[in-house]
């Protein structure tokens, strides 16, 4: 019997949720029968806490300390399972107790999660039980290294760090590249906000990816590897830290691994917080102690990396995919997704949407796929609006490019990325230009600030799209941004300038008329941008429970506890603070057209 | 002075009973580097029933969190305190132990700062210009190279740090207002630090819980799906539980 | 030796070049910024960019540090070239319209408008003096600090390293010090330009230019003088 804590420590509460339940299991004496254990994240992240029973695959949702009780005597001695407790479909009010039928998993197809809330990832046993270390054992005594990379070719990998280039193509250039020793680094510097799925994958099989990098540094000829995670990951470091050691103690890694000639080790460095340092140049740098400042390719890092030498950088989910190709196949990998992007995707479907989590399908699925089926559409009926793939680099997709099926030719047509894997869906209430300003203000934080069109042109169009929302845009500014969006796009040093105009640019191609609408009418039609908008309280909701007026900072709102309260419109400054706190929401916003009809009123 | 030593123990142990935490601190301390006067046992004694918590703490809950690391320090400061003589010196010694622990080779910078931080909450410029002596650097480069990475600060930090999440899921679901609602209330702008020193204010990327969102994190906890008038009640709430 | 093809023009390049330095070679003007003979390319300004077409179309490379490779093939002043690189100008001199290096080479690659509001800052964040102070200095006594809106050049803590010897190279390097001309009317952001080609110049006057000094008409000297003798 296995149980699965979601979301590991990220939750308050869940050391007491663990210690209640070894507590009920001891209570019914059932300690015999009943293993409590802990594993990684299951991806449904939405739903947690949430326990599940294996071998059957119960699955419990929202499970609180005070409900292990319930659960240990209920399902072990009524052998029933607690009702309150399951996932409940929201179409169809019916509770499903099966962990594999509900909708969430049973449209995903997961490889690279194969092992994400099965096993335990602080235990190496689990790991070698579920297969794990079979890939290693085979391609060191069964291939050469030539055929290890034939193999990866074979099947069509690309990178999963963003970029999409062929993997087995790169180490080939690796082992090619003259210089000893060779290096291999895996790129777990996730920085991208709305993206969690190589922490993810870090805290709940650290061991597949431990087996991808000691295959690749076989294939390469590779002796050291480094692993770059962020520093704002320490369960994930830890877990990762606890993984090599056992690892190392069981022969896999070291010298000799696998009593062959091979010999290869991990050391695990910790990111300090730079998300340019994703970009590979950057990360060779930091790694080698100096400032994160990318520099021009080539020469690329596989012919001159760390030290000067020969380095491969791969991403977490790539290396986490390789055992899987080498065990059953690079035929039988390159039969799963489309023509040019072959196999499985992972995104981090959050933002406006029933069920946010982490989820793997195969390229091809179409977006509506992703989003309606998998994710349960956007909840509180609200309309769908676009989609934000692929982080700062990326775009916004809107609605009409729903059944565009996901793979890295069609995103790149679409001009955004698939890049890390974050899906950020949108609603009507999201204001396009708006979310354009907060990327772009996100990258004049993150940008290293070296080259030119990075550091002082995403910080013109910043103050362009900042105009625009305060309302006082002009028409010409949009030509302007457009022209800025291509030169920084064309002459930034690194992957982050090339990238950073993209969610820009889409927002102009797909939305434009939101943008005209804030420089010609000055009224944003998501009501999100405060310069253009006035809140106003709706007398028939408010219930006068003063909590606004308590939370107001400038005391803009007026009223007793028990009577209508109002704002007055010459202290309110637009925060928005009160419409958050509301809980009757009896607030609202009114756009330019309707302050006029309210003042003629 | 014997019966002294054995009281210094059960304080210490005591106080680790309390705040059940371990640390890596067995590294702290350099035998060699510590002149004649001082007391080994004593020292020993500390560091030997912090190693056996934190064992017993890990072996628990399988997992060390921030803060439980930081109330180790606060009480190994004290119960190291009965053993050196000045506080500066322990100090200087725990900063030296750090420092010492890893290899001399330039490209280790990072890895010491950070090392350096998790125990000091902060680098001081004395610190880091023992960190560039050790490492032969100037302190030009070290501090060109610490400023290029936003986790490190230059001063301490308040009592209390308040995360919150600006990432792009917390964004969409109204982290902006919570940012707003924060400052307002404490009257400081994100990155800085309230004047009484209780709290620091400041914003991360991504917290790596979207899910959760908007999302706060309240020293070592993180609270998901707060509005700001949730949040000024944590915050309100924080301030009384600490004074 | 690798053989490039560099505006039509085959040339076999000794390796280890890069393609600024075989265009300067053939004397194929490229203007730079940040590129200083005698320290490490450093590819931040941008100004040097050159498009490299390949067989998946083409892109645009910092000619200062991109390396020759066999049959590279390289547009210096294609369209695009030189779009981005007088945007590129453009967001510079935002920065910085007191400098006289960039808006003499504003008004040699011809640009007539900033469309950017002024910062008027004191520095471009070229990083010579940076690498000016350590790498022909050899003291390194100021550095790059913070990064993204809030990098800067400083020594540690706002104070006079110790390492600084006041050689003055800082100063001599730095592209910024030297000011521009204020002419008649000082805030506008691009200045009159003496260098610009397209302001009536005394061919206008001469049918043709018959200049000592071997100009072009850049200067505008002639033509100013000209012009007030007329109005006299």
């Amino acid at each position: 019997m296995c149980e699965g804590l979601g979301c590991g420590g990220s939750k308050p509460g869940m050391n007491e949720l663990r210690e209640s339940l070894i507590q009920a299991v001891d209570l019914h004496n059932l300690s015999d029968d009943v293993k409590v254990d802990f594993t990684g994240c299951h991806g449904f992240c939405q739903k947690g806490p949430i326990v599940v029973i294996e071998p059957e695959g119960t699955f419990y949702t929202h499970v609180k300390p005070k409900d292990a009780n319930a659960i240990i005597k209920q399902h072990f001695i009524k052998s029933e399972p607690v009702k309150r407790l399951l996932y409940k479909d929201a179409e169809t009010g019916k509770y499903i107790q099966n962990y594999d039928e509900v909708p969430f998993y049973k449209n995903q197809q997961r490889i690279i999660l194969r092992n994400c809330g099965h096993i335990n990832p602080e235990k190496i046993e689990d790991y070698i039980s579920e297969g794990g270390y079979k890939a290693l054992q085979k391609s060191l005594c069964d291939y050469e290294p030539l055929e290890v990379i034939e193999e990866i070719k074979k099947s069509g990998l690309r990178g999963r760090g963003g970029a999409g280039f062929s993997t087995g193509m790169k180490w080939s250039f690796c082992r090619q590249s003259p210089g000893e020793p060779k290096y291999i680094i895996c790129n777990a510097d996730e920085g991208d906000p709305g993206a969690f799925m190589d922490r993810s994958i870090l805290e709940a099989d650290p061991h597949s990816v431990i087996e991808g990098m000691i295959i690749a540094a076989y294939a390469m000829g590779a002796t050291k590897g480094y692993i770059y995670v962020r520093a704002e990951y320490p369960v994930a470091v830890r877990r990762f830290r606890i993984a090599t050691e056992d690892a190392r103690i069981n022969r896999f890694l070291g010298e000799n691994i696998l009593d062959t000639n091979f010999s290869f080790d991990i050391e695990i460095y910790e990111g300090a917080g730079a998300f340019v340092c994703g970009e590979e140049t950057a990360l060779i740098a930091s790694i080698m102690g100096k400032r994160g400042n990318p520099v021009p390719r080539p020469p690329y890092p596989t012919t001159t990396g760390v030290w000067g030498k020969p380095t491969s950088i791969n991403n977490v989910k790539t290396f986490a995919t390789v055992p899987v190709i080498i065990n059953r196949g690079a035929e039988w990998y390159s039969s799963i997704g489309t023509e040019d992007s072959k196999g499985t995707a992972i995104f981090a479907l959050t933002g406006k949407i029933t069920n946010s989590g982490l989820i793997e399908v195969q390229f091809g699925t179409t977006l509506r796929e992703i989003i309606f089926d998998i994710g349960g559409g956007v909840p509180n009926g609200y309309e769908f609006k676009g989609v934000q793939t692929g982080g700062p680099s990326g775009g916004c997709l809107p609605a009409s490019l729903l059944d565009l099926p996901v793979d890295y030719k069609n995103m790149a047509q679409s001009g955004s990325i698939l890049g890390s894997g974050g899906m950020i869906v949108l609603d009507n209430n999201d204001c396009m230009v708006k979310l354009a300003n907060y990327f772009l203000n996100f990258i004049q934080e993150e940008s290293c600030g070296k080259c030119v069109p990075c550091r002082v042109g995403v910080k013109a169009m910043y103050d362009i799209l900042q105009r625009i929302i305060d309302g006082q845009g002009e028409m010409e500014d949009l030509d302007l941004l457009e022209e800025l969006a291509d030169t920084v796009k064309l002459a930034s040093l690194c992957g982050l300038g090339q990238t950073a105009p993209n969610p820009v640019l889409t927002t102009i191609k797909y939305f434009r008329d939101e943008y005209i609408s804030h420089i010609v009418d000055k009224s944003c039609p998501a009501k999100e941008c405060q310069a253009l908008i006035k809140f106003a309280i709706d007398e028939g909701l408010c219930t006068g429970c003063t909590i606004c007026f308590q939370s107001c900072p400038t005391h803009a709102i007026i009223g007793r506890k028990g009577e209508r309260h109002t704002i007055d419109p010459l202290r309110c400054t637009q925060c928005g603070i009160c419409e958050a706190s509301c809980p009757s929401k009896a607030i609202i916003k009114l756009d330019r057209c309707e302050m006029e009809k309210v003042v003629l009123v | 002075m014997e019966s002294q030593k054995t009281k210094n123990r059960k304080e210490s142990e005591e106080d680790f009973d309390d705040n059940p935490t371990g640390s890596m601190s067995t590294v702290l301390v350099d035998k060699e580097e510590i002149d004649d006067h001082f007391d080994y046992e004593a020292i020993d004694g500390i560091i030997e029933s912090s190693g056996r918590i934190l064992k017993e703490i890990q072996n628990k809950y399988n997992y060390l969190s921030k803060n439980d690391i930081k109330q180790v320090t606060i009480s190994l400061n004290e119960a190291l305190s009965d053993v050196f003589p000045i506080l500066e010196e322990i100090d200087e010694r725990i900063l030296e132990g750090i420092i010492f622990a890893k290899e001399r080779k330039a490209t280790n910078l990072i890895p010491i700062l950070q090392a350096v931080q998790e125990h000091f909450d902060y680098l001081s410029k004395m610190t880091m210009k023992r960190i560039s002596e050790y490492l032969d650097l100037s302190l030009n480069e070290v501090y060109s190279v610490a400023t290029f990475y936003t986790q490190f600060k230059y001063e301490k930090p308040g009592e209390h740090q308040i995360t919150l999440c600006s990432g792009t899921a917390c964004f969409v679901k109204g982290g902006n207002i919570l940012l707003d609602a924060a400052e307002k209330h404490l009257n400081i702008k994100s990155g800085e630090t309230t004047e009484d020193r209780m709290f620091t204010l400041e914003t991360v990327s991504c917290m790596g819980c979207c899910a959760l969102a908007p999302a706060v994190m309240i020293d070592d906890e993180i609270h998901g799906h707060l509005k700001p008038s949730k949040l000024i009640k944590l915050l309100q709430k924080t301030r009384k539980g600490g004074s | 030796m690798p053989t490039i093809k560099i505006d039509g023009i085959d040339f076999d390049s000794p390796p280890g070049w890069t393609v600024l330095e075989v265009a300067r070679f053939l004397g194929l003007d490229i203007p730079t910024l940040c590129h200083y003979d005698g320290l490490e390319p450093w590819g931040a300004c941008r100004l040097c960019l050159v498009e490299v077409f390949d067989a998946n179309g083409s892109k645009l490379v910092s000619s200062c540090t991109h390396p020759v490779s066999e049959g590279l093939d390289i547009k210096t002043a294609t369209k695009r070239v030189i779009k981005t690189r007088n945007m590129v100008l453009e967001l510079l001199i935002s920065e910085c319209p007191s400098s006289k290096v960039l808006q003499d080479m504003a008004s040699k690659l011809g640009l007539n408008r900033v469309r950017i509001a002024p910062k008027w800052k004191d520095c471009i964040l070229c990083g010579l003096c940076v690498r000016v102070c350590e790498e022909q200095m050899m003291a390194g006594a100021i550095q790059f600090g913070n990064r993204g809106q809030h990098l800067e050049v400083s020594p540690p803590f706002d104070i006079k390293s110790d390492l600084c010897r006041q050689c003055g190279a800082c100063m001599q390097i730095c592209p910024v010090i030297t000011l521009r001309c204020d002419g008649a009317d000082a805030a506008t952001v691009l200045c009159n330009g003496c260098y610009n080609e397209t302001q009536p110049s005394c061919a206008d006057e001469f049918d043709s230019y018959d200049c000592w000094m071997g100009l072009k008409g850049e200067c505008g000297t002639c033509y100013q003088v000209i012009e007030t003798k007329k109005e006299e």
